[in-house]
């Protein structure tokens, strides 16, 4: 265990075999049939296929120049003839064509590794966008927007984002799979799988379904849509926020836009609802999963033992306990990512935080749906500063 | 399907053959005809007889399959509905994208389960392993017919797994698509699991035939290392057999109790772990793709050798790179699941290991490279698919190693760059080195020689067909065209979740291009087709009026070679002494038998 | 071909004809039966594996299932499967020596054996049937409540006349609703609507987590974990079903092989030169035999 996460240590530190955005390096891209390049994963990855296909190639030309002209010098001119020499064995040349390959295998590896390791560890200040996938779409929601169950993406070029992509409970496996970005990532039902990377090219590209899911797996497609800065992706993600609201005046959709808590929802609600009550039933439908979380918390009585402010309670607080490295009564660690905290509502027991008593908190195993916990982790996200 | 063959009647001279062949050459009395009619091939407990019928049933299932291989690739000719929609209409499916999904279901069961894992080991591997030992049948004849008649069961179950509705979870089956009625709708699914469970079982059943042969019928002037690297091939193949097989199974049982009982393993709806399924079920079928390729370098280890009438090139090395080849091959089934969320430390150890079997496939290339050098190549059909196969398999083996180095396989997963990876490896590989073994034992399996022009243009279609249909789909795969897709035309965005007045101008361009290589790839397999068609009629023909074969049409000094063609009913009229099976020292050339006669063996210099 | 074989000129009777020697179709009959045994190791392997990843990610559905398993039936099972195991290897001795009328003798009691197995896990099954314990879609909560009920009601004066201190509550369980499997995982508080009406709080939410017994724990009969406790343990009952029917299987696939060599045996078949098929058989029902012994106490004994 150790040793491999040296090894990853050590790939990533190693220098990065950085790809300019010149002219030679697009030409050897289109050559090798990569499509456009549109993020730091596609920057990393491409040079090392382009590497390797210019590899294949020397020794596919290599291995069939030789066979064709041993078969075409070499060939039996008559019936009978016998070959020239019957030699059966050179170590020498056992080692001379068993080593390169080996070294030349290991670099791959490593560079492949080291690609991996940037798409598998979040950076810091990232955009994070949650994806659920259902026979057959996609929906995007961005959390601490008030664009959530959108069937687009929209990212902003330059900042790195942090995709967590899972299946709808009771659904199949399907895959995000972004061409332009290099990216790919399993939805799978009861499970948060996390990708990252960041956009460098503004455009629209397609999203794919990558895993065979059924009748319309060909139609589960989607589209990417790189702003060129922040400001104009928070725009393009308010006025997509806005469609179902059109008819709301704009001082009530601000309202609405700086909604953070359960306590704002209810103010705004009751305000909507004296105008009209279906942009209340949407309000209720469209609001921010972390405001629901704090609801769902408050009704499933979590918040008699769990704090939001940091402060200890028979339960361990909910303040910024996301990302935090835990510590159990088995001495066992582990990072309080998403599967670890749904983990923890459906069996709490399994892993209890070091100084906290187990048997306190009650199973949730089958008495809450996912979409719920989804919410409340959500919630539990948002309480960080 | 009919597990008899319909041919051969007694080997009656033909106007074509003026001289009759003496008979320790060719023998009139053979395992093909001592005994007469449908019961007594049935009943037969001969290994020839047994690899016959699989080589028949085999061809079958390669016929049905290709048949649907024909079918999607004119559906994919053009992007929208097509072939698929008119059969679909008549089976009264609802869309025609799920007439498309059971033809790529049904092409992938038939293939891998039915033709390609069978294919070589069972057909070929059952006739010529015992005679190569010198012995006079394998191990446990009796087992051997019932491991036949398991490979029967399981193509009843998958025909009737067709006739029940057929079925549209991908040939992997993964859960939770197929335990879910509700996802899979189509009534095939249970009955073609469980042909593949039975012909699992046929193939372990193979698997410990092999092995106890191997082990207890060479002769003992014969050791370890004086096997034919076929044999070391196909003791490699049984070991995968007997190892991985056993956990394909269970894995295939858990699945129709978990469909048909609802019991929780793998579905999360049920509490179950669909990535524990995945896991389960590559530790067979990445295993099992080395099932499918050892024996293929057998055969092509053979052909080569004896086709260029020089000794093997580092036998040892051969032998042991099928060995290696075996064990890493268990230790690298991860390298399936790089997207699917498994810990980034088991993504670093399966792409680590992966890496190593680059190594022992460069050793077997570069070994039969040196074996041609300074040979006296034959140029004949068998080296012409043996040369094939070194072509197609380079390209699939380099390929793999972008598939293997994580960053990229991310990108390259489940695209057609992975399906034109595996074609070029498994069909390829396979089906080059299967019709190298079919050409190079034919005159010994049948005592006939076929006609060598048609044949060779035959292999120039279906060489050529190959490389055509599958080298676009590395470009496509690459461009980010995913793998069974139904359509991938405009209509398809637009009547996706975003299409409401969708600007398509981001994906014409790729459209365009996918439809340009689908349609090379269509063109390609249809010379495939033409291909097949005419290398039938180059077989049939032989079998119906070919010149008659004598004993050893190469040369080659493998045991096979030295018993009459047909070989009689045990094998051997004299026990043979087995020597350097690649010494061709002991065999000159014969005008009159088209082929080579024995004589007193030299001592081979090193 | 070999000189080791050269006095062997004639071929005996019971050697196949492609077998230079009655030794080398032993020994073939012997590495191929081992071999088929490693298969049988593997395949069971996949369900051990199975159990082992199913223990580590769900822990709690392997703490109350043991309670649904009677430990008494396991262990008299396990007694009569090593008896019969004796018998076997015994009659592979008695086989050896000639001695056709110990053979058959000791055949037949491994045949019962293997029967008395059988009855005693239809017993355990049919129990577990009809109690709503049964695997997939035989599980049925409300029907094992309903015998929880009148377990307790019955047992209930057993626990005052001995004094024993309970875990369990006397009282009748909770009603949980639904009765499938599908039903029982529903969410037991109804969110219909996107937004949960705060007002519902945790009603209905049943504390699932009584105080358990730790460490090596052989319970009583009348130790029957709560509907609630069942719920919880249904994976393990699939997995306890998968482990002992492919078991049961290779029971009854065994005992079809003991009877063929029982009736050989009875016709004369063996002698001490040729007694291949006994032994092979008998590996066979070892196999089997030490299977068992690796279920008993994953399934039956140990727990937390």
């Amino acid at each position: 265990m150790n040793a491999i996460h040296g090894l990853l240590t050590l790939a990533n530190t190693a220098p990065a075999a950085t790809a300019s955005a010149d002219g030679a390096d697009s030409l050897l891209r289109t050559l090798t049939g990569l499509p456009e390049q549109a993020s730091d994963q596609a920057e990393a990855s491409d040079p090392l296929f382009v590497f390797i296909i210019g590899l294949s190639v020397f020794f596919f030309v290599l291995i069939i120049v030789l066979m064709v002209w041993f078969a075409l010098k070499y060939r039996r001119r008559e019936p009978g003839q016998e070959a020239i020499s019957q030699a059966s064995h050179s170590n020498l040349l056992e080692i001379a064509w068993s080593l390169p390959p080996l070294v030349i295998v290991m670099i791959i590896f490593f560079v492949g590794m080291k690609g991996f390791v940037t798409m598998a560890n979040p950076s810091a200040n990232t955009i994070r966008v949650d994806v659920l996938a259902k026979k057959w779409n996609w929906s995007f929601s961005y959390p601490g927007t008030a664009l959530q169950n959108h069937p687009e993406l929209l990212l902003p070029k330059g900042v790195p984002v942090e995709v967590v992509v899972r299946s709808e409970d009771k659904d199949v496996i399907h895959s995000l799979f972004i061409p332009a970005f290099r990216v790919k990532k399993d939805a799978v039902p009861n499970k948060y799988n996390e990708l990252y990377f960041t956009p460098t090219r503004s455009g629209t590209y397609p999203v794919f379904c990558a895993e065979y899911c059924g009748t319309s797996h060909s139609t589960m497609l989607s589209r990417v849509t790189v702003y060129d800065t922040k400001a104009q992706w928070a725009k393009a993600v308010e006025d997509a926020a806005r469609l179902p609201f059109k008819e709301l005046p704009d001082e009530l959709f601000a309202e609405w836009l700086a909604i953070g808590n359960a306590e704002q929802f209810e103010q705004f609600r009751e305000k909507v609802a004296a105008i009209d009550t279906e942009w209340e039933e949407k309000a209720g439908k469209m609001i921010q999963p972390s405001v629901r979380g704090e609801m769902l918390a408050t009704s499933h009585g979590c918040m008699q033992c769990h704090t939001a402010d940091g402060e200890r309670s028979t339960g361990p607080t909910w303040k910024n306990l996301y990302r935090l490295e835990r510590t159990f009564t088995d001495g066992t660690k582990a990072v309080a990512d998403e599967n670890y905290l749904r983990e923890s509502i459906l069996q709490p027991n399994r892993k209890v935080v070091a100084t906290y008593a187990s048997g306190q908190m009650p199973q949730f195993q089958g008495k809450i749906p996912e979409r719920e916990i989804a919410a409340i982790l959500s919630y539990i996200r948002s309480l960080k500063d | 399907m009919t597990t008899t063959p319909t041919q051969p009647t007694a080997p009656t001279p033909t106007p074509r053959a003026p001289q009759p062949l003496p008979a320790e050459e060719n023998a009139p009395i053979n395992y093909l005809n001592e005994t007469r009619g449908i019961w007594s091939w049935m009943t037969t407990l001969d290994h020839k007889r047994i690899g016959v019928m699989y080589l028949v049933g085999v061809i079958v299932s390669f016929f049905l399959g290709g048949v649907m291989a024909i079918l999607l690739r004119t559906e994919l000719f053009s992007a929208g509905p097509g072939v698929a929609k008119l059969i679909g209409d008549a089976l009264g499916h609802d869309k025609w994208q799920d007439t498309y999904n059971q033809m790529f279901t049904l092409h992938g069961a038939l293939m891998v389960f039915l033709f390609i894992i069978p294919g070589i080991p069972a057909a070929f591997g059952n006739f010529v392993l015992p005679i190569m030992l010198g012995a006079k049948d394998v191990a446990f004849p009796r087992l051997n017919l019932f491991s036949f008649y398991l490979w029967c069961g399981g193509a009843v179950f998958f025909i009737a797994a067709i006739a029940l509705g057929g079925l549209d979870t991908g040939w992997t089956f993964y859960t939770p698509y197929s335990t879910d009625p509700a996802s899979s709708t189509f009534g095939g699914v249970i009955p073609a699991v469980f042909g593949a469970f039975l012909l699992g079982f046929s193939s372990i059943l193979t698997g410990v035939n092999f092995i106890a042969s191997i082990h207890m019928l060479r002769p003992k002037v014969m050791g370890w290392f004086k096997m034919p690297l076929m044999l070391w091939a196909l003791y490699s193949t049984a070991i995968i057999q007997i190892l991985a097989t056993p956990v394909l199974g269970i894995t295939l049982l858990l699945l129709i109790a978990e469909r048909a009982g609802d019991i929780g393993v793998f579905d999360p709806s049920k509490g179950g772990d669909p990535i524990l399924y995945q896991h389960f079920f590559w530790f067979y079928s990445h295993p099992a793709v080395y099932i499918m390729i050892l024996p293929a370098m057998g055969v092509v280890s053979e052909v080569i050798s004896a086709m260029s009438r020089k000794h093997i090139f580092g036998y040892s090395f051969i032998a042991m790179s099928s060995l290696a080849i075996a064990l890493l091959g268990f230790l690298v089934w991860g390298h399936h699941m790089f997207t699917s969320g498994q810990s980034d430390t088991l993504n670093a150890i399966f792409s680590f290991i992966t890496f190593f079997i680059a190594v022992p496939s460069a050793i077997k290339v570069f070994n039969w490279l040196a074996t041609m050098y300074k040979g006296a190549i034959l140029l004949k059909s068998p080296m012409f698919y043996a040369m094939s196969f070194i072509w197609v398999f380079s390209i699939g083996g380099l390929t793999g190693l972008p598939l293997a180095a994580i960053s990229t396989d991310i990108h390259l997963h489940d695209t057609y760059f992975v399906v034109a990876h595996f074609h070029y490896v498994m069909v390829g590989g396979t089906v080059f080195a299967f019709l190298a073994a079919l050409h190079y034992w034919w005159p010994k399996m049948f005592g006939k020689h076929y006609d060598e022009k048609p044949s060779l243009v035959a292999w120039f279609f279906i060489f050529m067909g190959f490389n055509v249909t599958f080298f676009v789909q590395f470009i496509m795969g690459a461009h980010g065209m995913p793998r069974r897709y139904a359509d991938w035309s405009v209509e398809a965005w637009k009547a996706s979740q975003i299409g409401k007045g969708l600007d398509t101008s981001f994906i014409e361009s790729k459209v365009q291009l996918f439809e340009v290589c689908h349609k090379i790839s269509t063109i390609g397999s249809y010379g495939m087709l033409i291909g097949f068609l005419i290398l039938s009629y180059v077989l049939v023909r032989s079998l119906m009026a070919g010149k008659p074969a004598s004993r050893n049409p190469w040369g080659a000094n493998t045991l096979e070679w030295h018993c009459s063609s047909p070989p009689p009913h045990e094998n051997f009229a004299t026990q043979p002494q087995p020597n350097d099976p690649y010494n061709y020292s002991g065999w000159t050339y014969e005008p009159t038998l088209e082929g080579y006669k024995a004589c007193e063996p030299k001592e081979p210099e090193h | 071909m070999s000189q080791a074989d050269a006095d062997h000129q004639h071929h005996d009777e019971h050697v196949a004809h492609h077998f230079e020697s009655a030794g080398q179709q032993v020994s073939s009959g012997k590495l191929g039966m081992w071999v088929f045994l490693a298969t049988e190791i593997l395949m069971f392997g996949g369900l051990f594996v199975l159990y082992a990843v199913y223990r580590h990610n769900n822990p709690e559905t392997f703490e109350y299932g043991h309670l649904l398993l009677e430990t008494k039936w396991g262990a008299i099972n396990t007694l009569v499967l090593i008896a019969s195991s004796f018998t076997m290897a015994w009659g592979v001795r008695t086989a050896q020596l000639n001695k056709r009328k110990a053979t058959s003798v000791l055949l037949t009691l491994t045949l019962l054996g293997g029967l008395g197995f059988m009855c005693i896990k239809y017993i355990e099954y049919s129990g577990k049937f009809s109690h709503g314990t049964g695997p997939g879609k035989f599980f049925d909560v409300v029907a094992y409540e309903k015998y929880y009920n009148k377990h307790q009601a019955d047992h209930a004066h057993d626990h005052d006349a001995k004094g024993e201190a309970h875990d369990e509550p006397a009282e009748p369980a909770p009603v949980l609703h639904g009765t499938t499997r599908a039903a029982a995982i529903a969410p037991a508080v109804n969110f219909h609507s996107d937004i949960a009406d705060p007002a519902a709080g945790p009603a209905g939410l049943v504390k699932l987590d009584p105080p358990k017994p730790k460490g090596f724990h052989i319970p009583w009969v009348h130790d029957k974990p709560t509907p609630a406790q069942v719920v919880q343990s249904r994976n393990f009952v699939d997995i306890y079903f998968a482990m002992t029917g492919l078991h049961g299987i290779h029971v009854l696939v065994g005992m079809g092989l003991i009877g063929w060599i029982l009736s050989r045996n009875m016709r004369g078949h063996f002698s001490s030169k040729n007694y291949m098929a006994v032994d092979l058989v008998g590996l066979y029902w070892h196999l089997v035999d030490l299977i068992w012994i690796f279920l008993f106490p994953l399934l039956y004994l140990i727990h937390t």
